[in-house]
């Protein structure tokens, strides 16, 4: 339902031109977990950029739910993105709003009366294991937390589509398995599609199907996770963890 | 979309309780002491005749407009020649309805007690301005220290100075700093107002240090501070009746006593 | 040293500090709200989140820019023939409340421009990928997020004006200005004026530097965490 072909984009700075992107082809199922994975750098922004309307790329197809973008105009963008949840590495969360605030904030966005969206809120917050903290203010909550906060926030409208840049890669390890785990709770129980950008691997093997290695701006491998061992990465150990 | 609306209100209520006065008034421009206090004083008086009066204080440089364009009624600020001028630029019709009195103009000197004493070659601090350093001029002149080309009299500039014997040097100073450089130089010779003579605590100084006061006469007195109005508003009757009591024998001994340093009444 | 005061001048205080207190408001009621939203946009188009009207934007930059860079005296002056041929009147509360209001405007302008420019960039992402209409990111995000940075810009503006408001007497506005330097200080019989105008004059400023830097605490979730 999400498919991607021969996507082009590059940013022009000065003289200069740099390739975000080079011919990137890929296609992802319903309800499946999708991860891409690459060096900073490689494009991976770009690409989830690209993913989630928000940038356009200069040539190929992009097909959202089956539905190609390029033809739609704002009005049909924005309706196809109520459809999606993002999830930042700074968790994002509003400083001024509390938590049960902050979590109904989407639906308040959208019309939703303060009765229900506060009682979707703490459905979400259960969910997440954080009702205790609905009355809180972002700014005495733990990296953990925060992320769990936002992740209820991005439940919250249903969304069809979450697109993950990097949830786990502020916060310690520990910590990144529990937000892991709630990811694949989440994906358990409401089987959304999921769109996993990383650089840490083990994140990635722990949680999708398949995986997308961005290398030098191009697809280096695409394949389910089962063969994610032997892609073969030349890719520096010290700070990584490629193999 | 209630808050904007009550904004919207006081907004109007401001505006509006501002903007209320009576257009049966009497509209008089004053700036500085004693103006504000003279009408004042007159106020009630005139009320028993049925003319209310409102004093419109602002500075006294942007007074002349409001009178021009029918704003005001009259003002109390400036002698004939800040009226002429004004007059020139504008093209306006402005004339002298009442002289009310004559600021004293004197020659101080903290050094030196008589204007024989005054040596070859002393500094004087005078003011520089277009009015008031032909003013000091005529002052010297007649107290004979120096002597003017003949026929010159309120447009007089240094350049007019025929024969200055005790070779005075002139510093020209504006008129809010012609005392601090008077004292800064040893207090010697300086021509001032009273008005603007402060000592050096910037306290108003008294007369023990005047040589010499300017001398009335139809000269001097042309620099009457006066009430001004338009040509077409003289006939006026409540303008009339308001320099009545301007006049009044009332006003005249206010400003003896409490003015008798710095003025004299100029009816 | 307010006892020392006779009745008259006891009155004229009075009379002066509302007229300063209502210029105040006025001018304040004025130029908030349109001052934001000129900072708004001026602080939006530099963010990139506002594209259009690229020659709107330039100009309202360098309208702001004129009126803040000559002397509020002459500007006072400048305005007295325009105040006449649409008001009617050049003298008193109408021209001062006009020449409050403009350089009001040019500086709230300016101080919410800074404070929106300092906003976290992401809170625009996350807007975007909220779906939230430009209306809503101003009321959900940007009023939420930046209230306290905004109500201190606020809180400069208002003490911004009082200082303005104390020359407006030169036009016939009136004010503690007129109290304090017209008659306090030229007027041969009114030191003990001068003091006292100065001294309300300090004691309205320190009041709206309280209340301001208070709401703006008390606001900050951020800083308080609760």
């Amino acid at each position: 339902m999400i498919k991607l072909e021969h996507i082009t984009k590059s940013f022009n700075d000065k003289n200069n031109s740099v390739h975000a992107l080079s011919d990137i082809s890929l296609t992802i199922e319903s309800g499946k977990i999708f991860g891409i994975v690459g060096k900073s750098g490689v494009g991976k922004s770009t690409l989830l950029k690209i993913l989630s309307l928000s940038m356009r790329p200069d040539s190929g197809q992009y097909f959202l739910f089956n539905k190609d973008v390029t033809l739609l105009n704002s009005k049909e963008k924005k309706a196809l993105l109520q459809e999606t949840s993002f999830i930042y590495q700074n968790f994002s969360l509003l400083y001024n709003l509390n938590v049960l605030d902050n979590v109904a904030l989407p639906l308040k966005l959208r019309g939703v009366d303060k009765v229900t969206r506060h009682q979707k809120a703490r459905q979400m917050l259960e969910f997440v294991g954080l009702i205790h903290k609905s009355l809180n203010y972002p700014m005495t909550l733990s990296g953990g937390e925060a992320q769990r906060i936002s992740i209820a926030r991005a439940l919250i409208t249903n969304p069809k589509l979450f697109f993950l840049d990097e949830p786990t890669s502020a916060l310690d390890e520990e910590t990144s398995y529990e937000i892991l785990k709630l990811i694949k709770r989440l994906h358990e129980t409401f089987k959304p599609t999921i769109i996993f950008v990383s650089h840490q691997i083990q994140s990635i093997k722990y949680l999708c199907d398949r995986v997308m290695l961005l290398e030098d701006n191009k697809v280096k491998r695409i394949g389910p996770i089962q063969k994610l061992d032997t892609l073969n990465t030349g890719y520096d150990a010290v700070w990584g963890e490629y193999l | 979309m209630k808050k904007i609306f009550l904004l919207i209100n006081v907004l109007l209520l401001g505006l509006l309780s501002a903007c209320a006065s009576d257009d049966d008034t009497l509209k008089i421009g004053v700036n500085f002491y004693p103006m504000p206090e003279i009408v004042d004083l007159i106020k009630d008086d005139l009320l028993t005749q049925g003319i209310k009066i409102e004093q419109v204080q602002m500075d006294y440089n942007v007074l002349n407009t409001p009178l021009y364009n029918g704003e005001i009624d009259g003002n109390m600020i400036q002698h004939q020649y800040f009226m002429e001028f004004f007059n020139q630029a504008n093209d306006s019709n402005l004339v002298i309805a009442q002289p009310i009195y004559h600021s004293k103009f004197a020659l101080y000197s903290s050094v030196y007690d008589s204007l024989e004493d005054i040596p070859n070659g002393t500094t004087i601090y005078v003011p520089e301005d277009v009015v008031n350093l032909p003013r000091a001029l005529i002052l010297l002149d007649a107290l004979e220290l120096i002597s003017l080309s003949a026929g010159v009299d309120v447009f007089a500039t240094l350049d007019d100075i025929e024969s200055n014997p005790r070779n005075l040097v002139f510093e020209p100073r504006s008129l809010g700093t012609t005392s601090s450089a008077y004292h800064s130089d040893g207090s010697k010779l300086a021509i001032m107002y009273p008005t603007y003579a402060r000592d050096t605590n910037n306290q108003l100084m008294d007369d023990s240090q005047v040589l010499a006061y300017e001398e009335l006469n139809d000269l001097t007195r042309t620099y009457a501070i006066s009430f001004v109005t338009r040509a077409n508003n003289l006939n006026d009757p409540r303008i009339q009746t308001f320099i009545e009591y301007l006049t009044s024998q009332k006003v005249r001994t206010w400003i003896e006593e409490n003015y008798g340093w710095a003025a004299t009444p100029a009816f | 040293m307010i006892v020392l005061l006779n009745a008259a001048t006891q009155s004229q205080l009075i009379k002066a500090a509302g007229e300063t207190l209502n210029l105040l408001l006025m001018s304040a009621l004025i130029s908030l709200p349109i001052g934001t939203l000129i900072g708004m946009v001026l602080a939006l188009y530099e963010k990139k989140v506002f594209k259009q009207s690229r020659w709107i934007v330039r100009l309202l930059s360098i309208v702001v820019s004129i009126i803040r860079s000559i002397p509020f005296v002459l500007l006072m002056v400048i305005i007295i023939p325009f105040s006449f041929n649409i008001f009617g009147t050049s003298i008193g509360f109408i021209p001062s409340l006009i020449a409050l209001s403009f350089i009001g405007i040019a500086t709230v302008a300016r101080l919410v421009e800074q404070a929106i420019i300092d906003i976290n960039p992401t809170l625009y992402d996350l807007a975007h990928s909220m779906g939230a209409s430009k209306f809503q990111l101003f009321k959900d995000f940007i009023f939420i997020e930046a209230r306290s940075s905004l109500i201190l810009a606020f809180t400069s503006a208002l003490v911004s004006l009082l200082a303005y408001s104390s020359v407006v007497y030169i036009i016939g506005g009136g004010g503690l200005g007129y109290t304090a330097i017209q008659i306090g200080y030229y007027s041969p019989v009114g030191q003990t004026l001068m003091w006292v105008s100065t001294l309300i004059m300090i004691v309205i400023v320190q009041l709206v530097q309280l209340i301001g830097n208070v709401l703006a605490n008390y606001l900050n979730k951020k800083k308080r965490g609760f």
